[in-house]
Protein backbone atom coordinates (compact mmCIF):
# COMPACT_ATOMS: atom_id res chain seq x y z
CA UNK A 1 0.00 0.00 0.00
CA UNK A 2 2.42 2.98 1.62
CA UNK A 3 1.85 6.54 1.38
CA UNK A 4 4.61 8.83 -1.32
CA UNK A 5 6.36 5.32 -1.34
CA UNK A 6 6.78 5.14 2.21
CA UNK A 7 5.97 1.76 3.83
CA UNK A 8 3.77 2.70 6.85
CA UNK A 9 3.20 0.21 10.42
CA UNK A 10 0.60 1.55 12.15
CA UNK A 11 1.67 0.18 16.08
CA UNK A 12 -1.54 1.48 17.61
CA UNK A 13 -4.59 0.62 16.01
CA UNK A 14 -8.19 -0.37 17.67
CA UNK A 15 -10.81 -2.86 16.56
CA UNK A 16 -14.20 -3.07 18.48
CA UNK A 17 -14.77 -6.21 19.01
CA UNK A 18 -18.29 -8.41 19.52
CA UNK A 19 -18.94 -9.93 22.94
CA UNK A 20 -20.26 -12.88 22.15
CA UNK A 21 -17.75 -13.74 19.46
CA UNK A 22 -14.95 -13.19 22.36
CA UNK A 23 -17.61 -15.07 25.18
CA UNK A 24 -16.99 -18.12 22.95
CA UNK A 25 -13.20 -18.45 24.06
CA UNK A 26 -14.32 -18.05 27.67
CA UNK A 27 -14.92 -20.70 29.92
CA UNK A 28 -18.05 -20.92 32.51
CA UNK A 29 -18.68 -19.20 34.60
CA UNK A 30 -17.45 -16.00 32.98
CA UNK A 31 -18.56 -16.67 29.93
CA UNK A 32 -22.16 -16.41 30.81
CA UNK A 33 -21.31 -13.65 32.95
CA UNK A 34 -19.82 -11.06 29.89
CA UNK A 35 -22.94 -12.46 28.15
CA UNK A 36 -24.88 -11.03 30.54
CA UNK A 37 -23.34 -8.21 31.90
CA UNK A 38 -20.83 -7.42 29.24
CA UNK A 39 -21.25 -3.56 29.91
CA UNK A 40 -21.18 -3.98 33.51
CA UNK A 41 -18.36 -6.02 34.03
CA UNK A 42 -15.76 -4.19 31.39
CA UNK A 43 -15.98 -0.62 32.30
CA UNK A 44 -16.43 1.70 29.66
CA UNK A 45 -15.66 5.47 29.81
CA UNK A 46 -18.00 8.60 30.15
CA UNK A 47 -17.17 11.51 27.89
CA UNK A 48 -19.00 12.47 23.90
CA UNK A 49 -15.96 10.95 22.42
CA UNK A 50 -17.80 12.09 18.93
CA UNK A 51 -19.76 15.65 19.99
CA UNK A 52 -23.39 14.86 19.10
CA UNK A 53 -21.73 14.05 15.45
CA UNK A 54 -19.52 16.67 14.74
CA UNK A 55 -16.60 13.89 14.81
CA UNK A 56 -18.43 11.05 12.59
CA UNK A 57 -16.68 7.20 11.25
CA UNK A 58 -19.05 6.69 8.61
CA UNK A 59 -16.71 4.25 7.09
CA UNK A 60 -16.59 1.59 10.11
CA UNK A 61 -18.89 -0.17 12.20
CA UNK A 62 -16.94 1.81 15.05
CA UNK A 63 -18.34 3.47 17.74
CA UNK A 64 -21.90 2.00 16.99
CA UNK A 65 -21.82 -1.24 16.36
CA UNK A 66 -18.62 -4.41 16.58
CA UNK A 67 -16.76 -4.18 13.68
CA UNK A 68 -15.68 -7.38 11.25
CA UNK A 69 -12.46 -8.71 10.80
CA UNK A 70 -13.00 -7.64 6.98
CA UNK A 71 -12.76 -3.99 8.76
CA UNK A 72 -9.46 -3.86 9.37
CA UNK A 73 -7.72 -4.59 6.09
CA UNK A 74 -10.13 -2.12 4.25
CA UNK A 75 -8.83 0.22 6.92
CA UNK A 76 -5.55 -0.54 6.36
CA UNK A 77 -5.96 0.26 2.66
CA UNK A 78 -8.19 3.74 3.15
CA UNK A 79 -4.95 5.05 5.81
CA UNK A 80 -2.19 3.86 3.35
CA UNK A 81 -1.41 1.27 6.36
CA UNK A 82 0.91 -2.01 5.31
CA UNK A 83 1.12 -3.18 8.86
CA UNK A 84 -1.21 -3.01 11.80
CA UNK A 85 -0.79 -4.07 15.56
CA UNK A 86 -4.31 -4.06 16.64
CA UNK A 87 -5.68 -3.26 20.58
CA UNK A 88 -9.18 -4.52 20.99
CA UNK A 89 -11.07 -1.28 22.20
CA UNK A 90 -13.15 -3.19 24.84
CA UNK A 91 -9.91 -3.70 26.97
CA UNK A 92 -8.77 -0.10 27.47
CA UNK A 93 -10.65 -0.01 30.53
CA UNK A 94 -9.39 -3.16 32.08
CA UNK A 95 -7.75 -1.52 34.64
CA UNK A 96 -10.72 -0.42 36.64
CA UNK A 97 -12.02 -3.68 36.73
CA UNK A 98 -10.88 -5.20 40.04
CA UNK A 99 -11.80 -8.73 40.10
CA UNK A 100 -8.74 -10.81 39.22
CA UNK A 101 -10.36 -14.14 38.36
CA UNK A 102 -12.77 -12.16 35.73
CA UNK A 103 -10.06 -9.76 34.49
CA UNK A 104 -7.91 -13.33 33.82
CA UNK A 105 -11.03 -14.84 32.28
CA UNK A 106 -11.94 -11.82 30.22
CA UNK A 107 -7.53 -11.65 28.51
CA UNK A 108 -7.78 -15.29 28.20
CA UNK A 109 -10.89 -14.70 25.92
CA UNK A 110 -9.55 -11.88 24.34
CA UNK A 111 -6.39 -12.69 23.36
CA UNK A 112 -7.72 -16.20 21.87
CA UNK A 113 -10.22 -14.52 20.25
CA UNK A 114 -7.42 -11.74 18.49
CA UNK A 115 -5.71 -14.66 17.63
CA UNK A 116 -7.90 -16.92 16.33
CA UNK A 117 -10.34 -14.55 14.35
CA UNK A 118 -8.56 -11.10 13.80
CA UNK A 119 -4.36 -11.97 13.38
CA UNK A 120 -3.39 -12.63 9.81
CA UNK A 121 0.30 -12.16 9.64
CA UNK A 122 0.58 -12.30 6.00
CA UNK A 123 -1.99 -9.31 5.39
CA UNK A 124 0.10 -7.27 7.97
CA UNK A 125 -2.49 -7.63 11.18
CA UNK A 126 -1.11 -8.30 14.20
CA UNK A 127 -2.24 -8.23 18.17
CA UNK A 128 -0.38 -8.31 21.25
CA UNK A 129 -0.59 -10.35 24.73
CA UNK A 130 -2.74 -8.41 27.18
CA UNK A 131 -2.47 -9.25 30.67
CA UNK A 132 -4.21 -8.63 34.02
CA UNK A 133 -1.82 -6.93 35.43
CA UNK A 134 -3.57 -7.20 38.84
CA UNK A 135 -2.68 -10.69 38.64
CA UNK A 136 1.27 -10.76 37.67
CA UNK A 137 1.84 -15.37 37.83
CA UNK A 138 -1.15 -15.97 35.21
CA UNK A 139 -0.19 -13.14 33.55
CA UNK A 140 3.01 -14.85 33.03
CA UNK A 141 1.67 -17.85 32.76
CA UNK A 142 -0.57 -16.38 29.90
CA UNK A 143 2.28 -14.80 28.03
CA UNK A 144 4.16 -18.04 27.88
CA UNK A 145 0.28 -19.86 26.62
CA UNK A 146 0.22 -17.47 23.72
CA UNK A 147 3.25 -15.30 23.49
CA UNK A 148 5.27 -17.96 20.73
CA UNK A 149 2.18 -17.17 18.25
CA UNK A 150 3.22 -15.46 14.91
CA UNK A 151 0.56 -13.19 15.39
CA UNK A 152 1.69 -11.71 18.45
CA UNK A 153 3.99 -8.75 18.08
CA UNK A 154 4.70 -7.35 22.09
CA UNK A 155 3.59 -7.88 25.25
CA UNK A 156 0.69 -5.13 26.03
CA UNK A 157 0.29 -3.23 29.46
CA UNK A 158 -3.18 -1.40 29.36
CA UNK A 159 -1.73 1.01 31.77
CA UNK A 160 -4.32 3.76 33.09
CA UNK A 161 -5.23 2.99 36.09
CA UNK A 162 -3.27 0.37 37.14
CA UNK A 163 -1.57 0.13 40.56
CA UNK A 164 0.75 -0.01 41.84
CA UNK A 165 2.88 1.85 38.93
CA UNK A 166 4.61 -0.43 36.48
CA UNK A 167 8.25 -0.53 37.81
CA UNK A 168 7.43 -1.67 41.16
CA UNK A 169 8.48 -5.30 41.92
CA UNK A 170 4.92 -6.78 42.32
CA UNK A 171 5.21 -6.87 38.22
CA UNK A 172 8.45 -9.07 38.43
CA UNK A 173 6.52 -12.58 36.58
CA UNK A 174 5.33 -10.38 34.15
CA UNK A 175 8.29 -8.72 32.90
CA UNK A 176 10.20 -11.87 32.77
CA UNK A 177 8.15 -13.86 30.74
CA UNK A 178 8.13 -11.13 28.31
CA UNK A 179 11.75 -11.73 28.04
CA UNK A 180 11.71 -15.26 28.33
CA UNK A 181 9.39 -15.21 24.96
CA UNK A 182 11.65 -12.36 23.52
CA UNK A 183 8.66 -10.02 23.02
CA UNK A 184 8.72 -6.17 23.90
CA UNK A 185 6.94 -4.40 26.00
CA UNK A 186 3.96 -1.50 25.42
CA UNK A 187 2.57 0.74 27.72
CA UNK A 188 -0.79 1.51 26.36
CA UNK A 189 -2.19 4.91 27.76
CA UNK A 190 -5.98 5.89 28.61
CA UNK A 191 -7.17 7.12 30.91
CA UNK A 192 -9.91 9.81 30.36
CA UNK A 193 -13.04 9.43 31.86
CA UNK A 194 -15.22 12.44 33.12
CA UNK A 195 -16.73 11.14 36.13
CA UNK A 196 -13.74 9.27 37.87
CA UNK A 197 -10.45 10.89 36.63
CA UNK A 198 -7.95 11.57 39.27
CA UNK A 199 -9.44 14.48 40.10
CA UNK A 200 -13.82 14.47 40.19
CA UNK A 201 -15.33 17.69 38.77
CA UNK A 202 -13.43 18.62 35.51
CA UNK A 203 -16.53 19.63 33.14
CA UNK A 204 -15.43 18.74 29.77
CA UNK A 205 -13.84 15.75 28.25
CA UNK A 206 -11.37 17.51 26.88
CA UNK A 207 -10.07 18.60 30.20
CA UNK A 208 -9.81 14.58 31.10
CA UNK A 209 -8.75 13.27 28.02
CA UNK A 210 -5.86 15.78 27.74
CA UNK A 211 -4.55 14.61 31.01
CA UNK A 212 -5.52 11.47 31.50
CA UNK A 213 -3.31 9.53 28.42
CA UNK A 214 -0.17 11.52 29.48
CA UNK A 215 -0.82 11.60 33.46
CA UNK A 216 -0.65 7.82 33.39
CA UNK A 217 2.69 7.55 31.20
CA UNK A 218 4.23 10.22 33.46
CA UNK A 219 3.33 7.84 36.07
CA UNK A 220 4.34 4.46 34.11
CA UNK A 221 7.74 6.08 32.56
CA UNK A 222 8.89 7.62 35.97
CA UNK A 223 8.58 4.18 37.92
CA UNK A 224 9.54 2.00 35.11
CA UNK A 225 12.91 4.07 34.66
CA UNK A 226 13.79 5.11 38.66
CA UNK A 227 13.05 1.37 39.76
CA UNK A 228 15.24 0.66 37.20
CA UNK A 229 13.54 -1.71 35.18
CA UNK A 230 15.71 -1.55 31.91
CA UNK A 231 18.78 -3.00 34.74
CA UNK A 232 16.63 -5.65 36.12
CA UNK A 233 15.00 -7.10 32.53
CA UNK A 234 18.02 -5.86 30.14
CA UNK A 235 16.22 -7.75 27.53
CA UNK A 236 13.58 -6.30 27.21
CA UNK A 237 12.07 -3.29 25.01
CA UNK A 238 9.78 -0.59 26.20
CA UNK A 239 7.56 1.14 24.01
CA UNK A 240 5.00 4.06 25.24
CA UNK A 241 2.04 4.90 23.61
CA UNK A 242 -1.19 7.59 23.10
CA UNK A 243 0.57 11.07 24.38
CA UNK A 244 2.53 13.03 21.48
CA UNK A 245 5.78 13.71 21.97
CA UNK A 246 6.12 16.49 23.82
CA UNK A 247 5.64 14.78 27.20
CA UNK A 248 8.82 12.71 26.76
CA UNK A 249 11.25 16.00 26.89
CA UNK A 250 9.20 17.66 29.76
CA UNK A 251 9.84 14.64 31.69
CA UNK A 252 13.54 13.66 30.69
CA UNK A 253 14.99 16.96 31.77
CA UNK A 254 12.59 16.61 34.81
CA UNK A 255 13.84 13.14 36.29
CA UNK A 256 16.98 14.31 35.42
CA UNK A 257 17.18 17.35 37.62
CA UNK A 258 15.99 15.55 40.52
CA UNK A 259 18.49 12.47 39.43
CA UNK A 260 21.07 14.74 39.97
CA UNK A 261 20.84 15.83 43.28
CA UNK A 262 18.92 12.94 44.60
CA UNK A 263 20.91 10.08 43.14
CA UNK A 264 21.32 7.72 46.41
CA UNK A 265 17.50 6.90 45.95
CA UNK A 266 17.96 5.23 42.89
CA UNK A 267 21.29 3.65 42.87
CA UNK A 268 20.31 0.94 40.44
CA UNK A 269 20.46 3.41 37.71
CA UNK A 270 24.06 3.65 36.07
CA UNK A 271 22.70 6.47 33.72
CA UNK A 272 20.82 9.43 33.67
CA UNK A 273 16.56 8.42 33.14
CA UNK A 274 16.56 10.93 30.00
CA UNK A 275 19.56 8.26 28.81
CA UNK A 276 17.26 5.35 29.94
CA UNK A 277 14.27 6.83 28.46
CA UNK A 278 15.89 8.15 24.46
CA UNK A 279 16.54 3.64 24.55
CA UNK A 280 12.28 3.46 24.55
CA UNK A 281 10.44 3.82 21.64
CA UNK A 282 7.16 6.44 21.76
CA UNK A 283 4.17 6.51 19.74
CA UNK A 284 3.67 9.23 17.55
CA UNK A 285 -0.27 10.06 18.09
CA UNK A 286 -1.71 12.20 18.87
CA UNK A 287 1.24 14.46 17.31
CA UNK A 288 1.43 17.93 18.59
CA UNK A 289 0.90 20.40 15.97
CA UNK A 290 1.92 24.10 17.05
CA UNK A 291 2.02 26.24 14.56
CA UNK A 292 5.28 27.19 14.37
CA UNK A 293 6.86 24.32 13.00
CA UNK A 294 10.36 25.03 14.27
CA UNK A 295 8.78 23.63 17.99
CA UNK A 296 7.73 20.28 16.86
CA UNK A 297 11.18 20.07 14.78
CA UNK A 298 12.82 20.86 18.08
CA UNK A 299 10.70 18.34 20.31
CA UNK A 300 11.61 16.19 17.36
CA UNK A 301 15.37 16.85 17.98
CA UNK A 302 15.14 16.07 21.65
CA UNK A 303 13.59 12.78 21.84
CA UNK A 304 16.02 11.69 18.93
CA UNK A 305 13.43 11.22 16.72
CA UNK A 306 14.72 9.46 13.88
CA UNK A 307 15.56 6.25 16.54
CA UNK A 308 12.90 6.71 18.99
CA UNK A 309 9.42 7.64 17.18
CA UNK A 310 7.02 4.89 16.11
CA UNK A 311 4.23 6.19 14.04
CA UNK A 312 0.62 4.80 15.15
CA UNK A 313 -3.29 6.47 14.14
CA UNK A 314 -4.96 5.48 16.83
CA UNK A 315 -7.81 4.76 13.96
CA UNK A 316 -10.63 4.62 14.09
CA UNK A 317 -11.01 7.31 17.41
CA UNK A 318 -11.96 10.31 17.40
CA UNK A 319 -7.93 11.81 17.35
CA UNK A 320 -6.91 9.48 14.89
CA UNK A 321 -3.53 10.58 13.14
CA UNK A 322 -2.73 9.45 9.23
CA UNK A 323 0.13 8.72 7.71
CA UNK A 324 0.62 12.24 6.12
CA UNK A 325 0.96 13.78 9.77
CA UNK A 326 5.08 12.45 9.66
CA UNK A 327 4.83 12.30 5.66
CA UNK A 328 3.97 15.69 5.75
CA UNK A 329 6.48 17.34 8.13
CA UNK A 330 9.07 19.31 6.24
CA UNK A 331 11.37 19.31 8.58
CA UNK A 332 11.94 15.76 8.48
CA UNK A 333 14.56 13.89 5.84
CA UNK A 334 13.67 10.97 3.64
CA UNK A 335 15.28 8.75 5.77
CA UNK A 336 13.80 9.95 9.28
CA UNK A 337 10.75 9.71 7.77
CA UNK A 338 11.40 5.76 6.55
CA UNK A 339 12.20 5.50 10.51
CA UNK A 340 9.68 6.19 12.09
CA UNK A 341 7.42 4.70 9.40
CA UNK A 342 8.58 1.70 9.78
CA UNK A 343 11.88 0.84 10.53
CA UNK A 344 11.62 1.51 13.86
CA UNK A 345 8.37 -0.56 14.43
CA UNK A 346 10.12 -3.51 12.48
CA UNK A 347 12.98 -3.21 14.63
CA UNK A 348 11.09 -2.74 18.02
CA UNK A 349 8.55 -5.41 17.90
CA UNK A 350 8.66 -9.05 17.13
CA UNK A 351 6.58 -8.97 13.51
CA UNK B 1 -11.32 31.51 -14.66
CA UNK B 2 -14.40 30.01 -15.29
CA UNK B 3 -18.23 29.60 -14.10
CA UNK B 4 -18.84 25.89 -13.98
CA UNK B 5 -22.50 24.99 -13.53
CA UNK B 6 -22.63 22.48 -10.72
CA UNK B 7 -26.77 22.47 -10.03
CA UNK B 8 -29.93 24.30 -10.75
CA UNK B 9 -31.44 26.43 -7.44
CA UNK B 10 -34.15 23.92 -6.84
CA UNK B 11 -31.32 20.85 -6.32
CA UNK B 12 -29.74 22.89 -3.07
CA UNK B 13 -32.88 24.17 -0.61
CA UNK B 14 -31.40 25.90 2.61
CA UNK B 15 -30.20 24.02 4.73
CA UNK B 16 -28.63 21.65 2.02
CA UNK B 17 -25.82 20.76 0.45
CA UNK B 18 -24.23 19.55 -2.68
CA UNK B 19 -20.94 18.07 -2.97
CA UNK B 20 -19.34 18.28 -6.58
CA UNK B 21 -16.04 17.93 -8.76
CA UNK B 22 -14.91 21.14 -10.59
CA UNK B 23 -11.21 20.47 -12.17
CA UNK B 24 -10.57 17.77 -10.10
CA UNK B 25 -11.62 19.63 -6.57
CA UNK B 26 -13.70 18.34 -4.34
CA UNK B 27 -16.24 21.21 -3.39
CA UNK B 28 -18.70 21.63 -1.37
CA UNK B 29 -21.90 24.12 -2.08
CA UNK B 30 -23.48 25.10 0.71
CA UNK B 31 -27.10 26.78 1.07
CA UNK B 32 -27.44 28.65 4.27
CA UNK B 33 -30.62 30.78 4.52
CA UNK B 34 -30.76 31.10 1.02
CA UNK B 35 -27.06 32.56 0.50
CA UNK B 36 -24.82 30.02 -1.26
CA UNK B 37 -21.55 29.54 -0.41
CA UNK B 38 -18.76 27.17 -2.36
CA UNK B 39 -15.78 25.60 0.22
CA UNK B 40 -12.84 23.14 -1.07
CA UNK B 41 -13.59 19.84 0.73
CA UNK B 42 -10.40 19.61 2.52
CA UNK B 43 -9.70 20.26 6.34
CA UNK B 44 -6.79 22.49 7.35
CA UNK B 45 -6.12 20.07 9.96
CA UNK B 46 -4.98 16.86 8.19
CA UNK B 47 -7.13 17.33 4.78
CA UNK B 48 -10.31 15.61 5.86
CA UNK B 49 -13.37 16.11 3.91
CA UNK B 50 -14.64 18.91 5.99
CA UNK B 51 -17.82 19.59 3.75
CA UNK B 52 -19.18 15.89 4.46
CA UNK B 53 -19.42 17.21 8.06
CA UNK B 54 -22.38 17.28 10.20
CA UNK B 55 -24.04 20.82 10.44
CA UNK B 56 -24.47 22.87 14.02
CA UNK B 57 -24.89 26.17 15.39
CA UNK B 58 -22.29 28.35 16.53
CA UNK B 59 -22.02 27.38 20.38
CA UNK B 60 -21.32 30.60 21.99
CA UNK B 61 -21.14 31.21 26.15
CA UNK B 62 -21.23 34.31 28.29
CA UNK B 63 -20.59 35.17 31.70
CA UNK B 64 -23.60 36.38 33.48
CA UNK B 65 -23.50 38.84 36.13
CA UNK B 66 -23.15 36.07 39.06
CA UNK B 67 -19.93 35.23 37.21
CA UNK B 68 -21.82 31.68 36.33
CA UNK B 69 -21.88 31.18 32.39
CA UNK B 70 -24.48 30.47 29.91
CA UNK B 71 -23.69 28.32 26.87
CA UNK B 72 -26.75 29.10 23.93
CA UNK B 73 -26.69 28.76 20.19
CA UNK B 74 -25.41 32.21 18.75
CA UNK B 75 -26.51 30.81 15.16
CA UNK B 76 -28.50 27.81 13.60
CA UNK B 77 -26.93 25.50 11.04
CA UNK B 78 -23.84 27.56 8.93
CA UNK B 79 -21.60 26.03 10.95
CA UNK B 80 -19.97 22.84 9.77
CA UNK B 81 -18.14 20.19 11.54
CA UNK B 82 -15.07 18.05 10.13
CA UNK B 83 -15.99 14.02 10.75
CA UNK B 84 -12.46 13.52 10.86
CA UNK B 85 -11.79 15.45 14.29
CA UNK B 86 -14.28 17.43 14.62
CA UNK B 87 -12.54 21.09 13.06
CA UNK B 88 -15.27 23.58 13.08
CA UNK B 89 -15.59 26.08 10.36
CA UNK B 90 -18.86 28.72 9.96
CA UNK B 91 -19.72 28.16 6.26
CA UNK B 92 -19.90 31.76 5.04
CA UNK B 93 -16.87 33.20 6.02
CA UNK B 94 -15.31 29.64 6.01
CA UNK B 95 -13.03 30.31 9.29
CA UNK B 96 -12.17 28.00 12.00
CA UNK B 97 -14.21 28.92 15.22
CA UNK B 98 -11.30 28.18 17.52
CA UNK B 99 -8.93 29.70 15.39
CA UNK B 100 -10.02 32.09 12.88
CA UNK B 101 -6.45 31.97 11.15
CA UNK B 102 -7.60 28.65 9.88
CA UNK B 103 -9.76 29.42 7.08
CA UNK B 104 -10.84 26.65 4.38
CA UNK B 105 -10.51 27.90 0.19
CA UNK B 106 -13.43 29.51 -0.93
CA UNK B 107 -15.09 29.78 -4.26
CA UNK B 108 -17.24 32.30 -5.61
CA UNK B 109 -20.86 31.13 -6.55
CA UNK B 110 -22.81 32.81 -8.91
CA UNK B 111 -26.93 32.39 -9.80
CA UNK B 112 -27.86 32.52 -13.31
CA UNK B 113 -30.74 31.65 -15.46
CA UNK B 114 -31.62 29.15 -12.32
CA UNK B 115 -28.67 27.61 -12.08
CA UNK B 116 -25.68 28.04 -9.71
CA UNK B 117 -22.25 28.58 -11.15
CA UNK B 118 -19.21 28.01 -9.38
CA UNK B 119 -16.27 30.34 -10.11
CA UNK B 120 -12.46 29.17 -10.28
S1 LIG C 1 -8.86 16.65 9.22
FE1 LIG C 1 -10.53 17.91 9.66
S2 LIG C 1 -10.57 17.98 11.79
FE2 LIG C 1 -8.81 16.78 11.36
Amino acid sequence: MAVNGFTVIDTDAHYLESFQEVAKYMEEPYKSRLLKAAHRLIPTTTGDRFMEGRIRRDEVSYPQKPMTPEEIPAAQKRLGVDVSVILPNNLLELGKFPVKNMALAICRGFNDYMLDQIVDPKRGIYTMVFVPLLDPPESAKLIDRVGKHPGVAAVCFISANVEPPLGDTFYNPVYEAAQRNGLPIVYHSAGSDLHDFFVRGFQSFMETHSLGFVFWNYIHMTSVVMEGIPERFPGLKFGFQESGIFWVPQLMYRLDNAYMKRRSESPLLKKLPSEYMRDFRFGTQPLESPKNLDHLKYAFEMVDAENTLMFATDYPHWDFDPPSTITDLPFLSHKAKTRILSENAQNFFRF
Amino acid sequence: MAKHRIARVEEIPAGERKLVEVEGKSIGVFNVRGEYHALENVCCHRGGPVCEGNLFGRLESEVMPDKRTREYYATEGDVIACPWHGWEYEIPSGECLADRTYKLRKFPVVVEEGALRVVL
